[in-house]
């Protein structure tokens, strides 16, 4: 059997220099898919759990539900979905396959570091999609809600969606396994119960405000809010807020995984 | 005494150039100094005790374990500079099992080809998987296979359609005596196509029957790098183990060179030269008729002798 080389490909950088990395980084993608192709159907049957128990039974502890309630339970279900698959979930099966071998081994792959990152990003951004979809459908059905799909809203899901995303992997990659596990469930409580994210920011302490305006949880969920239920204004510093988060979390998750020994 | 293999220069050769690496401030030395050239066509074994830096090496290498010092040259290229490059033109099978989980045999070697960036894949595939004689597990879900077919599972993924370099971290482990014997096979057609192939292994029967030169490592020194061909020319080259059911019995030794005794095992080495064998095999003959012997074992393992010789594992095992 003759054995072939790729050899003279990765010694040539003019052969196929555009399009080797696209038929690469879908190799990655691919792989991923395959490898969580159980995990997939499991995490939309949670998010949709997640997303009724919301609507439907935070919805319980209000004796009246006006609009304004309504659509706080509402965009904060699908922000809380998003925060979930983002920040507890990826950092959970990222920090699984630290220690079961994939992140050693991804490093010796012919792949940059930045496509490792890129494409588990597009996984876990259609992981959080059913998500998504159930907390916009629990609203329809619960509260009559109408939702403003427009370019700017699809826009905004998406951005927070890959900074939950870069912010759960740069925990993964960073923090040991304890110090990851207590800083999701950190992450999910503080997101549950002390953020402003389904219910309005004045029940808070005025100094809490301060530091929800730095992190990137409730400028999150102000910004689904305003483009997607049409309620409040858009802010451009939320945008900013977020988008710093995202870019941090990506640089944090890069550096960890091009780190050498 | 330090023996290298001086080898010519040659652009298609891997140059390793004085490569060490320490941990803890320098406390902790996992390789000191290390140099030696790898050609294409042969397959390189790298034995030492545990902790003796061979995984390390294989690292630095493929750009994961950054060198403090020394360099790693592939045709005029430093892999240490340029890891990018060293991992397209490096492909590495890591000591414990690629990750399978979620993905069946088949799968997990299509998708390095994917990775790869490599088309044809399926005959690729169907290749490897005949050549190592898996197909019946191919369709089987990574995680439910066994320990040996997850090993070759690992040796597949990385041999199949390979960059100019490999590296094989343990490749047998676990796998059984006729797998193991494709695998060698194996490794050995990948050297004649031209490729470098660089294994590190335990075995040592397997390193003198299969690879073309060992380099052996002992507390991340390279203290003896040889052709496997070159041991049956030293005087010392012949080695018979006798486990005994009576130790005291025993007298009227045969003449050899050393004789050494393990008494919690009621073993009895020799170490004998060629114009020994005779008279210590009428001995043992001696001995079996008297119904002394539960086991013997006479071999050429040399390598066996030259490893226990230089190294001192049980001082040395991390």
């Amino acid at each position: 059997m003759e054995i072939k080389t790729n050899h003279e490909r990765a010694m040539n950088p003019d052969e196929s220099r555009l399009k080797l990395p696209f038929i690469k980084f879908w190799g990655l993608v691919r792989w991923s898919l395959i490898r969580h192709k159980y995990l997939l159907p499991a995490f939309t049957i949670i998010q949709a759990a997640f997303a009724l128990a919301i609507v439907y039974g935070l919805a319980l502890l209000i004796p009246e539900i006006n609009e304004s309630a309504a659509i706080y339970l509402s965009s904060g279900s699908i922000s809380l979905g998003i925060i979930a698959v983002g920040c507890v979930l990826a950092p959970q099966i990222a920090n699984t396959s630290k220690q079961d071998g994939l992140f050693a081994y991804q490093r010796t792959l012919p792949v940059g570091r930045s496509a490792i990152l890129l494409a588990d990003i597009i996984i876990w951004c259609i992981a959080s999609l059913p998500g998504v979809f159930m907390g916009c459908l629990a609203a329809i059905l619960r509260f009559d809600i109408t939702l403003t799909i427009t370019p700017l809203s699809i826009a905004i899901i998406l951005i927070a969606q890959i900074t939950m995303i870069c912010i759960g992997f740069a925990i993964a990659y960073l923090l040991p396994p304890n110090a990851m596990a207590l800083a999701t469930q950190l992450i999910m409580i503080g997101g549950l119960l002390f953020s402003p994210i389904t219910y309005p920011m004045d029940r808070l302490p005025e100094w809490t405000t301060y530091i929800h305006q730095y992190l990137p949880f409730v400028p999150t969920t102000d910004l689904l809010r305003s483009t997607l239920f049409n309620f409040g204004t858009f802010s451009f510093v939320d945008l900013f807020v977020i988008i710093i988060w995202a870019i941090v979390g990506f640089i944090v998750s890069l550096i960890t995984l091009s780190r050498r020994e | 005494m330090e023996t290298m293999i001086k080898n010519k220069s040659n652009s298609n050769n891997l140059i390793i150039q004085s490569i060490s690496k320490s941990y803890k401030k320098g406390s902790v030395k996992a390789n000191c100094d290390i140099s030696a050239t790898i050609c294409p066509n042969e397959v390189v074994a790298i034995i030492g005790h545990n902790g003796a830096g061979k995984t390390t090496l294989l690292n630095q290498i493929i750009g994961i374990v950054k060198p403090d010092q020394g360099d790693i040259l592939f045709q005029g290229h430093s892999f240490v500079k340029n890891t990018k490059l060293a991992r397209n033109l490096v492909s590495m099978m890591p000591q414990f099992h690629a990750p399978l989980s979620g993905v069946t045999l088949r799968q997990a070697i299509e998708a390095i080809l994917h990775i790869r960036g490599i088309s044809g894949k399926k005959t690729y595939v169907e290749e490897i998987i005949n050549e190592l004689r898996i197909d019946k597990w191919a369709d089987r879900p990574g995680e439910k296979l066994s320990g040996g077919l997850q090993r070759l599972t690992s040796f597949a993924m990385s041999v199949v359609c390979p960059p100019p370099i490999i590296l094989l971290d343990e490749p047998t482990n676990d796998v059984d005596p006729v797998r193991r014997k494709l695998v060698w096979n194996y490794m050995r057609k990948l050297a004649r196509n031209g490729h470098i192939v660089l294994v590190v292994t335990h075995n040592l029967l397997e390193v003198e029957q299969y690879a073309d030169r060992y380099l052996l490592l002992d507390q991340g020194r390279l203290i003896r790098d040889e052709k496997t061909g070159g041991i049956n020319d030293q005087l010392v080259s012949n080695t018979l183990s006798i486990i005994l059911n009576d130790w005291d019995s025993i007298s009227n030794l045969p003449a050899s060179i050393e004789a050494k005794y393990i008494e919690e095992e009621m073993k009895m080495i020799l170490t004998l030269s060629h114009e020994q064998v005779p008279d210590a095999v009428q001995w043992l003959l001696n001995l079996m008729n008297q119904r002394k012997v539960v086991h013997y074992r006479l071999t050429s393992a040399s390598l066996d002798t030259t490893y226990g010789g230089l190294t001192d594992g049980n001082q040395n095992e991390s």
